[in-house]
């Protein structure tokens, strides 16, 4: 890889996965064009890169795929603006330039022997799976799992065949799925996350909590687990900011004296309560 | 003994330079005074209280490619710009020399290194120039900054009757004050003394504007009635982002003809809402209040936990080119009082 961080490498799209009914969400597969970095990229589940459509620009995009499955990077994009709208043009075998891995990751040390609560929303489930996946691929290392996830219909829901198929098929790993607002052919519970998590109630004893969606979710999210007795310390969640450099150089993505690019963007909960709230 | 580059020998110290060196120099222009690249030692000045611009521009230029790509049968070359040259900086005042080392800290510590910036710091040897008559707007001393300070200058030159008192300060000012040698004379003159008298200068402003203190108090002012007060008649030009010498914020973009194009990397600012405005909509900083408030936090609270330093070195540019005078000694003044308001309120 180059000295200088800002400069992308070539990579290619080997496998568009279309996750969403309207499409405006789909992972991209992506194996780097140089063969050492395509076996030496090395990151763990937290992380992002910069993806790169050239001619179009860059956007920051977590990693969804999880260091224990080596051999690509997959990154879940919404179809949200100029660089994710162009990357939702792109056609397997096109070209891209990826550069990274950037930022903190989550603590997987501290979860070791916890039992693990995931709450994700939207395409916020998508760091998440890096995690999710991490810890199913070494799933003696922790406790119970539940994963409570939510999305606005049937048709938003991302990771289908992992939420209904693959994870609950794993020793003592729970999932729970909700939307916003049924259609005629769902047959699940129909509600926001937040009350469903507190319905679903899992225990604050020996847990840690990860959470990632909308802002507004979390914010009710972080409501419902501080009422079901979790303490700051024991939440964790993984924060967006608008990032161009991802070095920590350009100066926009900072929360106070905080830079989400390398100093997140996982952070637990009393960690974001020492910060200004402006994210 | 010192050296001494004679007042008459200042163009032929210039002439000298040249043959090794590119030279980026104070000029004056339609009545006002630019850093810029000149090949005219007649053109350049010392006359000068700063220049309009800082040096900040020749080292994190306004725009700058990044590198090139090129889409060829399915693949992409992407072939880094890398800066080329060897270049003098000449007469750089205390408060610009000052802002060269904060930005080194944001440009070259952490994980990671900004190579562009880096590269022209590595490759330009900066002349300093002492201020003999500080200005109604300077108030570097409020940062601990005089008018002799010569942190950041590699050579400095201390204007002392008919000519310049030289201190060599780095291995770059050697090198310098080699290839220029045969003009600078041995003097029985002491050095010490001659910064002494430039370090007592008076700064009027700086002299009584202090900001002890103001860092720490600022840690409990984020939601303070303050920011929504000054923020209003904030045009959000970001002038005073261009003008700063340690405003270092970018942005990125790419620029594409057929199949070849390039990525620059050019100045941002965060007095304008696109700065942090992400792809779907939301903006953690919608409106004036919030923008502002980053500029002096950052400046003030946020660089200080991190780099131990604030972020500002009272050369004054904001003061003389803010449309609405929202600046820097404004801010201080409004820490300041708020915190013996509120003592007198708590009284």
């Amino acid at each position: 890889m180059s000295k200088n961080p800002m400069v992308p490498n070539p990579a290619t799209i080997t496998k568009i996965t279309s996750e969403t009914g309207s499409g405006d969400v789909k992972t991209f597969r992506v194996v780097f064009d140089d063969p050492s970095l395509a076996e030496g990229f090395t990151y763990r589940s937290g992380q992002c890169a910069m993806l790169s459509v050239f001619g179009v620009g860059e956007c920051m995009i977590s990693i969804t795929s999880t260091p224990t499955r080596p051999g690509f990077l997959e990154f879940s994009v919404k179809k949200v603006g100029r660089v994710t709208d162009a990357l939702h043009e792109a056609r397997e075998g096109d070209k891209i330039g990826l550069r990274g891995p950037y930022g903190n990751c989550f603590p997987l040390e501290k979860m070791k022997g916890k039992n693990l609560v995931f709450v994700g929303g939207g395409i916020g489930l998508a760091p998440l799976r890096s995690l999710i996946n991490n810890v199913l691929d070494n799933r003696k290392e922790y406790g119970r799992v539940d994963i409570i996830y939510g999305a606005r219909s049937p048709q938003d829901l991302v990771f289908k065949e992992e939420l209904f198929q693959n994870w609950p098929k794993y020793q003592d790993t729970h999932v729970y799925v909700t939307v916003d607002a049924g259609d005629e052919e769902w047959k699940g519970p129909v509600g926001f996350v937040p009350p469903y998590l507190e319905e679903i109630n899992p225990s604050p004893e020996g847990a840690v909590a990860v959470t990632c969606g909308p802002p507004v979710m979390i914010k009710f999210v972080l409501q419902s687990l501080a009422k079901m007795g979790y303490t700051d310390d024991q939440i964790i969640t993984t924060l967006e900011m608008k990032m161009q450099c991802g070095i920590g150089k350009c100066g926009r993505c900072n929360i106070g004296d905080k830079y989400v690019c390398v100093d997140g963007p996982v952070f637990s909960v009393d960690q974001l309560q020492a910060l200004p709230d402006e994210f | 003994m010192t050296k001494v580059l004679p007042q008459g020998k200042l163009k032929d110290f210039l002439k000298d330079t040249m043959d090794k060196y590119s030279l980026v120099a104070p000029v004056r222009e339609d009545g006002v005074v630019v850093l810029k690249p000149t090949a005219d030692p007649e053109a350049v000045v010392t006359d000068y209280l700063n220049t309009v611009t800082s040096p900040k521009d020749f080292f994190f230029p306004q725009t700058e490619r990044m590198f090139r790509f090129q889409k060829t049968e399915g693949k992409i070359r992407v072939e880094e710009t890398t800066w080329q040259g060897k270049r003098v900086i000449f007469g750089v005042r205390p408060c610009d020399l000052g802002s060269l080392e904060l930005i080194d800290r944001v440009f070259q510590e952490g994980e990671y290194e900004e190579t562009y910036y880096l590269a022209r710091r590595e490759n330009t040897t900066v002349v300093g120039l002492a201020c003999s008559s500080p200005g109604p707007t300077c108030f570097c001393t409020t940062f601990g900054i005089t008018p002799g300070s010569p942190e950041g200058a590699d050579l400095m030159l201390y204007p002392d009757g008919e000519g310049f008192v030289v201190e060599v300060l780095t291995e770059k000012g050697e090198a310098l004050a080699q290839q220029t040698e045969t003009l600078l004379e041995d003097q029985d003159v002491d050095l010490a003394e001659v910064k002494g008298r430039f370090e007592g200068l008076k700064v009027p402003l700086g002299d009584h504007l202090s900001v002890d203190g103001v860092a720490a108090k600022l840690d409990g002012m984020f939601e303070h009635p303050v920011w929504a007060e000054l923020s209003p008649r904030c045009l959000g030009c970001g002038i005073c982002t261009y003008l700063c010498p340690t405003c270092h914020c970018f942005g990125m973009t790419d620029e594409v003809r057929g199949d070849q194009g390039v990525r620059l990397r050019c100045w941002d600012s965060c007095q304008f809402s696109d700065f942090t405005r992400m792809a779907g909509g939301h903006n953690p900083r919608p409106t004036k209040k919030e923008r502002v408030r980053q500029r002096f936090m950052h400046k003030l609270n946020y660089y200080v936990h991190r780099f131990g330093r604030y972020l500002c070195t009272g050369c004054g540019r904001c003061l003389e080119k803010c449309p609405v005078g929202l600046t820097m000694v404004h801010v201080i003044e409004k820490v300041n009082d708020s915190g013996t308001r509120e003592v007198a309120v708590n009284e």
